[in-house]
């Protein structure tokens, strides 16, 4: 214990000692920290928005309004047999009905309805594909069959532009967001090898005396590995705070109207994944400043 | 105590610093290492704290056959060894005191004895009243006082002193020396080297002398010969 609490104190003094190299490898630390981290969160998003795009393609199949159950129902059994078929949700006339009166409680549809007197309105299937090119087989599906004749009609959500469009925004932000973040892992472990470097040089006459005296290696690179956390440790907390606060918040309404209807708000998708975030930056912040100071300390400090 | 085996040091460019160099040094010896620059004397302390290895022969120190130490046994084999060199190697940022007790604390020794500790070694090195002052605000001879009780802290069983005078005035110098025999008075076994002919005259000791690598006289009650 007392040696651990030594190596902190000595840590602790060469980090203050060096306190505006130190200043510059928590910068470039927290560049690293932060594009990662919101790479990742716009990952997160990207993934939720292109997932919930991908959902509302579908095929909504409306029967003529005389057509049994038990048909449509067949229509579904033979359908679901298929390759491109992810799941079929069956309607019943009750259910459209109750789904119309939901939609239109506030407008004058409602009353055409009472006049009409009765339920107007058929069974309906609607499908959806396993992938979103798959639109087109199912297409086929539907107007290839036994069932064509009982079909009143189709109707098709097909939002494959809005997908392609939004697949390949992301894929520019995911390609130079990466591109951004090995630079900066590259400057990083630069720097922090040459800090480290400069803070074993600056404490040559210190290192001689406590080899002279008979200090363990623990004591003589410990408070180097124990700076290098430190580090990793400060620039994950800064880089954290900006992105909660100033970033997010001045971020947050453009990237929310970019996705605006398909995924979760930003600064939400950011607190539902906070611990992960949290972690991953630790993580990295850590291990690329011990990583990088490993690498100076074997070269300069060997026994 | 410390036994050198036909011990040779070769130096990249087949600089021979020490040539087959065979002796023996008993435990409570005071031994004076002479020779003129370059003739190996520091290379005989440099190997004793290996901080080098020889390129032949053996050196043993007690049972410890150093020849081939592993790097994580040297520094418990130079807590054994006090070494003190010319230039004092005091930290100029810490007092006398923290000075001594930074040896302790680099080696993991709990804070309450080092309060213990370095109180005494100082009275042994008659520096009680001055533990607080800077290197700057002592004299030479002072500061080698400091750098003595440091290389005592650990009670070694051997002190190494590579021309601890060098610095000094002769008044200094013989306060330095009239202490390193009194701690060997207490037992512990004294290595000198130094180039300092009216010192090693004075002492009256064994003298090992040195030239160009060569050992070329070891006499038990010896004189500067060069």
């Amino acid at each position: 214990m007392t040696a651990i609490l030594r190596i902190i104190k000595f840590a602790l003094k060469n980090f203050w000692r060096n306190l505006a190299l130190s200043i510059v490898t928590i910068t470039i630390l927290v560049l690293v920290l932060f594009s990662t981290s919101f790479l990742l969160l716009l990952n997160i998003l990207a993934r939720t928005a292109t997932g919930a795009v991908e959902n509302k393609i579908d095929v909504s199949v409306f029967f003529e309004e005389r057509v049994a159950e038990e048909k449509v129902l067949a229509a579904k059994n033979e359908w679901e047999k298929s390759e491109a078929v992810k799941s079929i949700e069956y309607i019943s006339k009750d259910q459209a009905l109750e789904l119309f009166k939901t939609k239109h409680k506030d407008d004058d549809a409602i009353k055409a309805l009472e006049e009409v007197g009765r339920n107007p309105f058929g069974q309906s299937l609607v499908l959806k594909p396993k992938t979103p090119d798959q639109i087109a087989d199912l297409e086929k599906l539907i107007n290839g069959g036994d069932y064509k004749s009982v079909i009143k009609q189709t109707s098709l959500s097909d939002n494959r532009n809005d997908l392609a469009k939004l697949k390949a925004v992301t894929d520019n932000i995911h390609r130079i967001g990466l591109g951004a973040s090995i630079i900066f892992v590259i400057i990083a472990v630069l720097v922090i090898h040459s800090t480290i470097k400069m803070t074993i040089y600056t404490q040559q006459q210190e290192i001689s005396i406590m080899r002279l005296v008979g200090a363990s290696n623990i004591f003589i690179q410990g408070p180097f590995i124990v700076e290098s956390i430190l580090y990793g440790l400060i620039a994950s907390l800064i880089a954290m705070a900006i992105l909660f606060f100033p970033l997010l918040g001045m971020v947050s309404p453009f990237v929310d109207k970019f996705f605006e209807g398909y995924a979760e708000n930003i600064f939400q998708s950011f607190l539902n994944n906070a611990w992960l975030i949290i972690l991953l930056q630790i993580f990295l912040g850590v291990i690329l400043s011990v990583a990088s100071s490993g690498f100076a300390i074997r070269k300069h400090l060997k026994a | 105590m410390i036994n050198f085996q036909s011990v040779s040091k070769i130096y990249p460019g087949n600089i021979t610093a020490l040539k087959e160099a065979t002796f023996n040094i008993a435990s409570g010896e005071f031994v004076s290492i002479v020779g003129q620059s370059g003739s190996g004397k520091t290379t005989v302390i440099r190997l004793l704290i290996a901080e080098e290895s020889p390129s032949f022969g053996k050196i043993v120190i007690g049972d410890w056959d150093i020849t081939k130490i592993h790097h994580s046994e040297i520094p418990m084999l130079r807590r054994q060894i006090g070494v003190i060199f010319q230039d004092f190697k005091l930290l100029v940022k810490k007092t006398a005191y923290e000075n001594v007790a930074f040896a302790l604390e680099v080696s993991g020794v709990p804070s309450g004895r080092i309060k213990t500790i370095v109180p005494q070694v100082f009275k042994i090195v008659g520096l009680e009243k001055k533990m607080d002052r800077f290197p700057k605000q002592m004299s030479g001879g002072e500061q080698q006082r400091v750098a003595i009780a440091r290389a005592l802290i650990h009670r070694p069983k051997i002190l190494l002193a590579d021309e601890p005078t060098g610095n000094l005035d002769s008044i200094n110098a013989h306060e330095i020396i009239d202490l390193l025999l009194k701690i060997n008075e207490f037992g512990t076994t004294v290595i000198l080297v130094t180039h300092n002919r009216e010192i090693v005259n004075m002492i009256k000791k064994r003298v090992i002398t040195l030239d160009h690598g060569h050992l070329v006289s070891d006499q038990a009650t010896g004189k500067y010969i060069l």
